[in-house]
């Protein structure tokens, strides 16, 4: 394609007349210049990314009015957390909001992700975009745990010393992984320090570059993701060159500006609306000062890492602390690139057995080993989902082939649609146990027993 | 139907559409905004202080107090204290002396102290959350604060955070401090305080070492399991051992008794070998004349203690000591337990029969009437050696074969600052430190049947002294800059020479202190040299009498040869002297009769002196200060000159007021109380 010279590239502006022309032209790409009216819709995404971008901005600008007051060190750092409390006009709102928000960050991120997978819109050519934003999540997770520190209570320090012993679990490189983080042996000023440093710089920066190249790419992709009748994506006539973005498609098409960007910005204020009314009725939690002498039992990590304290209850640390997570990490890495977990089907699944007895009896023995082997290692709370997840396999197992109705639906779904299912199903099961169930020396309790 | 119209109508004005849909959620994202900064504007310490301007505008100095009053929060900031307090916030009269009479808080003025506001802030006596600007947060226990303001009755212990020496001001952390040393606290518990020094027991258990020569298994039996029932006033508390524990302790303490030096010397005369008299009588008034009240007490038939406490009750004495160890032990204490206070009184042989006779009738025939121990085995014997070691006897007590435990009880430097987390409360007390404190000393073993502190049955009174001088161990204290830390070391004192040995033998420190060392229960005699005059010390020490009748604690006669009495008196005149007691402070020519009668004036009528004094037995009736006549052959006129000077100066904390007097009127007054004197028919020239 050619391109135009009238319309001035960033690196040539030389007045204001350019400036907007410059934003005119490159900045609004951000989003796509037009969307099908079809994309427009609440049901398709339920805002999910634009909503954590919103929470994303919640944090920069709470966070840098933070940053006036906070100072990283033992036990001034504590101390700031009293004067914003006590001293600083609405500092508790400040803070309570910038904490709620990054809960509420974490929390749509993997919701997004959950979106964004159950609607294969990870299918190519969005590969990229997934892996992005797989990385955006584990740099929200970074973001969330390195803050968490900051307050310097004993919530915050026996939390990151729980979250560090984890890293530290990793067989060879887990020790040192923890020295370099934590700039020693133990949590204490260096790590601090450290903690203040990528909280507020380098993880931020990272997030705000990967979501320049998410939106990018998404913009690249072809905007929001739509299927077609088959579920297939329908792909934009063209990839649009630098110049082509308000032509040829005008007339199937509403601008993004006037339309989309309208309705996100009114869900972001709605969320700003439910968030700032969170902070206003729960102050942020605050312990007494940091104290090493001093552990609270149960000691409890952030609640995001809760599950991964709740695996390794249950299994060793090479197991709990460097398997199954690179198993999962990788594994959301590269579902789009192995078209086999989206091409087998249950009913492909179940097809090598013969006959609905043998296919039943196959999958209950599965589930028996599998129930032993979590039996075995006192695993009951990781069986409930496995069980739901096996029943309904069981359940696609013994149905003739039909074309409608739930039994085929459930017959259609994909091999990656299992495994989503049942990481994200255990993850819910043992983060909610390890926040609210569990006690003193990580016995079970029931919460309104506390 | 109209209703659901209505409502309809309403819902599409505001959500309707997209415009709409934005600016609803943009009008109400600006109300949830605001919400904030408005719960900032009307704080509780907002309140307060706009309640307090409206008060002090019905105040006569109402100008003044308004324009010495600011808004806004305020705080002290002590940096190298950690101090932050924003108490004054709220509490914002606090140097307002004129609101003397306003009760009302927070807006009452702080009493009168010692300290100034802004140099030590409140937390550092008050603890509570200084930071803090709301009334729940700064007060109270919090989930991110965890130390309540202090009640207001443990509130002398925060001065003994820097102070070490007894203040006026804190009797009850005073009273404490000396019950932690007299109950021998610090024999298990090791107390560092502010200065660096550990807490010294004072309380000096006896040395078992040699007790089978003293008293018998049955009565160790009978003490060990209630020292009460032998003596009301025994300080070793009862630690509940079952008859066959006590058992056990008494055939270990006997087995592991050795012989004292005192048993290989010469047994003085019984009693039953003086020629008939009337000994009983002649041992009572023995014991009275000798003064042995002074420090032994004796319950009378009434049930009353008589006498003093530093050393043990006797009124059972009888039931405990061997006759024979008894004898020896009249005539040379140190010979069994060379640390002994009691003096080595030089008693001759009839009266150590009639002491010990005396002694040996004080008893109570049922005590050990009901005591039948089974013979001694080695079995029993290895138990009570395994009690001995496990209860920690021999942090108080010497015994053979047992070591001294270390660190046999938690260290309590830091008990004031213990953190909650660190506590087991018991059921239904309230779960606070000074609670937990006072509890623990209550009843030591509610916290825990394994417990091994025994029950020290203290009054409420001393319980709460106790835990004022404990709650006085905070990390603050321990960390406390050098320079803040309040207390006069007394560097150990040990008279040399000849006199020195001598005054060992009489153990003139266990009542008199002489440069900070010594008890508390005769006058201190660092200065005595500069104070009295020789003719009156050498008739004194041939014959103590006392200067105050009322009591009945007096200095005993010891029976001390002349040639003795010479060289201590001497040694004491040229050793216990104070700089400044020459004639440049008074020039004695001056001293004559014409001032004796100004001074003599000066007494009866412009001070009233006889109000307090005794000058003359036939005229005076003060009963509050020593008695005067004679007052001139004992002081020198210096020292008297001195004193009326300035009393405080040379006796810190006694009751004689300073007068200011000028120096005529202090001059002719010591003319006066010079010519005071008493004419003695013995005496050594």
């Amino acid at each position: 394609m050619e391109r135009s010279t009238d319309m001035p590239h960033a690196t040539h502006i030389r007045n204001p007349v350019q400036a907007i022309a410059w934003w005119q032209h490159d900045f609004r790409r951000m989003l796509s210049a037009r969307v099908r009216d079809a994309q427009l819709g609440f049901r398709n995404t339920w805002y999910l990314g634009a909503l954590t971008l919103g929470t994303f901005t919640i944090q920069v600008s709470t966070g840098l009015l933070l940053m006036l007051y906070y100072h990283p060190s033992i036990p001034q750092g504590y101390a700031d957390m009293k004067d914003l409390e006590f001293v600083v006009s609405s500092g508790v709102m400040l803070r309570s909001l910038h904490r709620w928000s990054a809960h509420a960050m974490v929390f749509l991120v993997f919701m997004h992700m959950a979106k964004v997978f159950y609607r294969r819109a990870y299918q190519p050519p969005r590969e990229l975009n997934w892996v992005v934003g797989v990385s955006l999540l584990l740099a929200t997770l970074l973001l969330s745990y390195t803050g968490y520190l900051l307050p310097w209570d004993q919530l915050s320090y026996w939390g990151t010393t729980v979250g560090a012993s984890i890293i530290s679990s990793m067989p060879f490189v887990g020790a040192r992984l923890r020295f370099y983080l934590l700039g020693g042996h133990t949590v204490n000023a260096n790590a601090l320090l450290r903690f203040y440093v990528l909280h507020t710089m380098i993880f931020p920066l990272v997030v705000i570059m990967l979501i320049a190249v998410h939106l990018w790419r998404l913009h690249k992709d072809g905007g929001m993701y739509e299927p077609d009748e088959q579920g297939k994506p329908i792909l934009p006539d063209h990839i649009p060159a630098e110049d082509d973005l308000f032509r040829g498609v005008e007339n199937e098409k509403t601008l993004s500006y006037r339309e989309l960007l309208f309705r996100e910005i009114i869900g972001i204020e709605a969320l700003a609306v439910v968030l700032l009314s969170m902070a206003l009725i729960w102050k942020a939690p605050l312990d007494e000062l940091a104290n090493p002498l001093h552990t609270p039992n149960p000691a409890k990590a952030p609640w995001y890492f809760t599950g991964l304290q709740e695996l390794l209850h249950y299994f060793p640390p090479f197991v709990a602390g460097i398997i199954l997570p690179v198993l999962i990490v990788s594994g959301l890495f590269i579902i789009p690139f192995v078209p086999f977990f989206d091409d087998v089907s249950t009913a492909d699944l179940c097809r090598w057995a013969r006959d609905k007895s043998g296919r039943t009896i196959t999958i209950a023995i599965v589930m028996l080993v599998l129930s032993a082997l979590l039996i075995r290692i006192h695993a009951w709370d990781a069986l409930l989902p496995l069980w739901i997840v096996v029943t309904l396999l069981c359940l696609a197992g013994r149905t003739a082939d039909q074309q409608k109705g739930f039994r085929n639906w459930v017959r259609s779904r994909s091999l990656s649609f299992w495994i989503m299912t049942l990481f994200l199903m255990e993850a819910v099961m043992l983060t909610s146990v390890g926040t609210f169930f569990r006690g003193p020396s990580w016995t079970w309790v029931w919460p309104w027993r506390g | 139907m109209s209703l659901r119209n209505q409502f309809g109508g309403v819902w599409r004005f505001f959500v309707g559409t997209a415009p709409r849909r934005f600016a609803s959620v943009s009008v109400l994202l600006a109300i949830v905004s605001a919400i904030a900064p408005t719960k900032d504007f009307f704080s509780q310490w907002r309140h307060y202080q706009e309640e307090y301007s409206h008060f002090i505008r019905t105040r006569p100095d109402a100008g003044r107090l308004q324009r010495r009053f600011e808004s806004g929060i305020h705080q002290i900031w002590i940096p190298e204290q950690r101090v932050v307090d924003r108490c004054t916030t709220c509490h914002v009269a606090l140097q307002e002396a004129s609101l003397s009479d306003v009760r009302k808080e927070p807006f009452r003025p702080h009493p009168a102290m010692p300290h100034s506001l802004t140099e030590f802030g409140c937390v550092v006596c008050h603890h509570g959350q200084g930071a803090a600007t709301t009334v729940q947060e700064s007060h109270y226990s919090t989930k991110a604060w965890e130390q309540p303001i202090l009640p207001v009755r443990y509130l002398e212990s925060s001065c003994g955070q820097c102070h070490m020496d007894a203040l006026e001001g804190t009797p009850q952390l005073n009273l404490g401090r000396r019950l932690l040393a007299r109950y021998g606290c610090a024999h298990c518990h090791a107390i560092t305080q502010p200065d660096g020094t550990l807490v010294a027991p004072v309380d000096e258990p006896p040395s078992l070492e040699h007790v089978a020569e003293k008293t018998t298994r049955e009565w160790i039996f009978a003490w060990t399991k209630n020292p009460q029932a032998y003596a009301a006033s025994a300080t070793m508390p009862n630690y509940r051992f079952s008859d066959q524990e006590s058992s056990d302790i008494a055939s270990f303490l006997v087995a592991q008794s050795t012989s004292s030096d005192n048993s290989a010397k010469e047994l003085p005369k019984s009693v039953a070998s003086l020629p008939g008299s009337d000994t009983v009588q002649e041992g009572t008034s023995l014991y009275g004349t000798l003064f042995c009240a002074s420090c032994h007490a004796i319950q009378n038939a009434a049930g009353n203690l008589v006498g003093g406490e530093m050393a043990p009750e006797l009124t059972r004495a009888g039931n405990k000591v061997n006759p024979d160890w008894l004898r020896r032990w009249l005539r040379a204490p140190q010979g069994y337990d060379p640390k002994t206070r009691m003096p080595r009184y030089r008693l001759d042989e009839k009266q150590i029969a009639l002491l010990s006779s005396f002694l040996l009738s004080k008893k109570d025939d049922d005590l050990l009437a009901n005591v039948h121990l089974p013979a001694s085995d080695a079995q029993s014997i290895a138990r009570g050696k395994k009690l001995v070691s496990d209860y920690g006897c021999v942090a108080c007590h010497r015994i053979n074969g047992v070591n001294p435990p270390e660190s046999f009880a938690p260290d309590l430097s830091r008990i004031g600052s213990k953190p909650l987390f660190q506590v087991g409360f018991l059921r239904g007390m309230p779960e606070t430190l000074p609670d937990y404190i006072a509890g623990k000393i209550h009843d030591p073993r509610a916290f825990g049947p394994a417990l091994k502190m025994p029950n020290f049955s203290l009054t409420d009174g001393q319980i709460e002294a106790l835990t004022t001088a404990l709650l006085a161990q905070t990390d603050r204290a321990v960390t406390m800059p050098p320079e803040l830390v309040r207390s006069s070391p007394h560097p150990k004192y040990h008279p040399g020479g000849d006199a020195g040995r001598l005054m060992e033998d009489l153990r003139c420190q266990s009542c008199h202190a002489i440069n900070g060392n010594g008890g508390d229960m005769a006058p201190d005699l660092t200065f005595e040299g500069s104070a009295v005059n020789r003719a009156w010390l050498l008739d004194f020490m041939k014959n103590p009498n006392t200067l105050r009748p009322a009591l009945i604690r007096r200095m005993p006669k010891f029976n001390l040869s002349d040639a003795e009495i010479k060289g201590l008196s001497d040694y004491m005149l040229s050793a216990y002297q104070a700089s400044g007691f020459d004639s440049q402070a008074l020039d004695l020519s001056t001293l004559n009769s014409d001032a004796a009668t100004r001074g003599k004036q000066l007494f009866y009528s412009k001070y009233a002196c006889q109000s307090c004094h005794i000058a003359d037995y036939k005229k005076d009736k003060g009963y509050v200060g020593p008695a005067l006549a004679g007052v001139g052959d004992r002081l020198t006129p210096v020292w008297m000159y001195r004193w009326l000077k300035n009393p405080n100066a040379l006796l810190p904390g006694t009751p004689m007021p300073n007068f200011s007097l000028s120096d005529n009127e202090a001059r002719d007054l010591t003319a006066f109380l010079a010519t005071l004197k008493e004419h003695k028919k013995g005496g050594l020239k």
